[in-house]
């Protein structure tokens, strides 16, 4: 018998039982949509996970002094706090910045930064604008590299801006457009008085220059992204405070996947500076094994049913299949006496199975798509709401839950390894149907 | 050539061993047409199947041609079935999934005949059964009489030179058997061997040589001496 009436033959026998077919090719869809759903559930998360990751705040690795008091997440504390007053705070000193970059060889740039918030006080100068405070880094000209930060017009500040701690500001695209609607080249050299939460008083600031517009993709993590950003030299921060030296050292790496290499180094050459214990390295590596504490389980869980759902399926099937059988004996025993070897029982009914594999991976490819679609649409971010400038930054950043041809590749696989392993034995056990008990049955 | 020596069939029950066949022997020669007899459960349909290669004696060796049966590989005896034997059955079994065109053509795809060639076979055989305007009625649109006749075309499509046969009249009324046994005597006119089971004495001795079985054992081995004429013998009955 060759192959072209080999499948004939099954083919017809599929149509002849067509409600018995019917359920294992739904079976058998249902398994692989749902195989696939969840590859692609999984797939969107990860790349949730890369995307935030590929921000720079998630590559961004700070280092502070140790005080005994933080309740920074990750850091696994007892609930009830010893404050060791003996702990001495780590001031730390720029040249210190300059000797850690050089000891570990996968940070890439590290800066100084510290956030607060202005509010504007002199609206005369502003009267279009209706923001009434911003974000505000005090950073290092270092941070503007690290972050890939250009700049559009004028031009950031200089070392000697940092050293007399001169109060220029450097404006984001965002900001700019919010502070000075109507104007573009001309912001620069423009004074804006500012008042500053920590000491309270007012400081007039001159624009010096105005950054590219980039989307950096940031979302919840940055409460403060909506109105834009301004960047002034730290060494005004260090003049509010009125310290000496810095209680945070920020730095960057180049590429999210040299966090862990460079966390590590950071935490040998603190350790060693100032004795183990005494600094606190905190990264996005703490936000993430947060995350993953959550969803691993979360994702273990539904694999189990998923797979528990699959093997009762897959049960299901083979019962349909003996059962099927069964009801042939009489067929392969008139097969059997008209030349039908065993050999040719076995293959005609794996490829039955195989046929019906086919059908049903086929079919549930088709209703993986549909499902994605769905989920699709129930996790959309215009579900969200939210506030509506934030609507922009989110947008392009939702979940992408697709079924791509390599996760379904993969479930068509593994449905069919599954049905050849379900397949197989009944086919096996068809092929050693005693021809005389087959011939004697009714 | 047909050769039984000592031949038994014992079916082990675990408590109970059944001892359908006990020492048969047998010779039966090209373009005999052997009519086997017996009650019920003395073991006729033990024997066909035996000698049909559809079962493996127990005990006792089996020769055909030159072949000795037990060593032939499942591959091999199926070719046999295939190319040399042609089964008849009491209750027709028919493939129900296939027309009487496509039942016919089965056996004709395990010999890997060409798709075309072994439609134009399959229709010729129904033609000759008289069934040219049966060809694409499904099993349970056909009368007794014309499934036994699909069957026997089925059983014909590969020129088998030994039909077995196994109660070919026992589900038909009598007028339809005779036609059954008209077309089995012209096929053994043709020298085709032929080997029946039946329970019909009448039946019986159409053929040529009667073999009577009882409990398992050959009683009587006798060529028959007045054969019913199944043109005159066997109608109106
Ligand atoms: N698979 C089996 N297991 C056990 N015993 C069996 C089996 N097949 C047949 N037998 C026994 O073998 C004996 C012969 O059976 P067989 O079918 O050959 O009889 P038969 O002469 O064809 O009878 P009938 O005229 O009713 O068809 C019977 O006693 C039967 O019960
Ligand atoms: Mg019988």
């Amino acid at each position: 018998m060759n192959q072209r009436d080999l499948f004939i033959i099954s083919f017809r026998f599929i149509r002849v039982r067509f409600l018995e077919s019917l359920m294992v090719v739904l079976g058998l869809a249902l398994g692989v949509a749902i195989i696939s759903s969840l590859f692609s559930l999984a797939r969107a998360y990860n790349y949730e996970m890369e995307t935030q990751s590929n921000n720079p705040e998630q590559r961004e690795i700070r280092v502070e002094s140790n005080t005994g008091l933080s309740l920074l997440p990750g850091n696994k504390s007892p609930a009830l706090k010893i404050v060791d007053t003996q702990r001495k705070k780590v001031i730390f000193t720029v040249s210190e910045l300059v000797k850690a970059r050089k000891a570990c060889p996968d940070v890439e740039d590290g800066y100084i930064s510290f956030g607060t918030r202005f509010s504007v006080t002199d609206t005369s100068a502003l009267s279009r604008s209706e923001i009434k405070n911003f974000e505000c880094k005090m950073v290092s000209p270092e941070y503007f590299t690290a972050n890939n930060m250009e700049i559009a017009v004028g031009s950031i500040f200089t070392e000697s801006d940092i050293h007399s701690a001169n109060s220029v500001i450097v404006l984001d695209k965002k900001l700019a457009t919010k502070l000075f609607p109507d104007e573009d080249s001309s912001i620069i050299g423009k004074n804006i008085t500012l008042s500053s939460p920590i000491s309270g008083g007012n400081l007039t600031f001159t624009v010096i220059g105005v950054l590219k517009y980039k989307n950096t993709g940031v979302t919840a993590t940055d409460p403060t992204g909506n109105s834009g950003t301004a960047y002034c030299p730290y060494t005004l921060s260090l003049q509010y405070r009125s310290q000496k030296g810095l209680d945070t050292l920020s730095f960057s790496v180049p590429d999210i996947k040299r966090l862990k290499k460079a966390v590590y180094q950071l935490n040998n050459y603190f350790s060693s500076q100032y004795g183990i214990n005494s600094i606190l390295i905190h990264s996005s590596l703490d936000w993430e094994k947060d995350q993953k504490r959550v969803i691993i389980p979360i994702f273990s869980i539904i694999t189990l049913f998923v797979g528990a759902g699959l093997l009762m399926a897959s049960m299901n099937i083979l019962n349909l299949m003996l059962a099927r059988i069964a009801r042939q004996k009489k067929n392969i025993g008139i097969m059997m006496a008209i030349g039908a070897s065993r050999f040719d029982i076995f293959k005609l009914f794996l490829t039955e199975s195989l046929t019906l594999g086919v059908m049903g991976g086929v079919l549930g490819c088709f209703i993986a798509f549909l499902l994605s679609w769905l989920l699709q649409l129930l996790l959309s971010p215009a579900g969200t709401g939210g506030g509506g400038p934030q609507l922009d930054v989110i947008r392009g950043a939702g979940p992408e839950i697709s079924v791509t041809f390599s996760i379904m590749a993969v479930a068509l696989l593994l449905t069919l390894i599954l049905n050849a392993v379900f397949g197989i034995y009944p086919a096996y056990k068809a092929s050693r149907t005693e021809p005389t008990d087959a011939l004697r049955s009714e | 050539m047909i050769k039984l020596e000592n031949a038994g069939k014992n079916y082990d029950l675990g408590a109970v061993k059944v001892a359908a066949l006990k020492n048969i022997n047998l010779l039966i020669e090209k373009g005999e047409f052997v009519s086997i007899m017996g009650p019920s459960g003395s073991g006729k349909s033990s024997l066909l199947h035996i000698l049909g290669l559809l079962d493996k004696p127990t005990s006792g060796t089996y020769k055909l041609e030159n072949y000795e049966v037990i060593s032939l590989s499942d591959k091999e005896l199926s070719r046999i079935r295939n190319q040399h034997f042609g089964f008849v059955f009491q209750s027709f079994n028919l493939f129900s999934e296939f027309n009487a065109l496509d039942n016919v053509i089965m056996p004709m795809i395990y010999a890997k005949v060409s798709s075309k060639e072994r439609k134009e076979k399959a229709k010729g055989l129904l033609a000759s059964m008289g069934l040219e305007h049966r060809m694409y009625h499904f099993p349970n649109m056909l009368s007794g009489g014309e499934q036994q006749r699909v069957a026997i075309a089925r059983s014909l499509a590969n020129n088998p030179d030994l039909i077995l046969a196994d109660e070919p009249t026992g589900n038909l009324p009598s007028h339809m058997g005779a036609k059954i046994l008209e077309i089995l005597d012209k096929l053994n006119k043709e020298s085709v061997t032929l080997i029946m089971v039946t329970h019909n004495e009448k039946i019986g001795r159409c053929g040529k040589r009667m073999i009577r079985l009882k409990d398992g054992e050959i009683v009587s081995d006798q060529v028959i001496k007045n054969r019913t004429n199944p043109l005159t013998d066997l109608q109106g009955e």
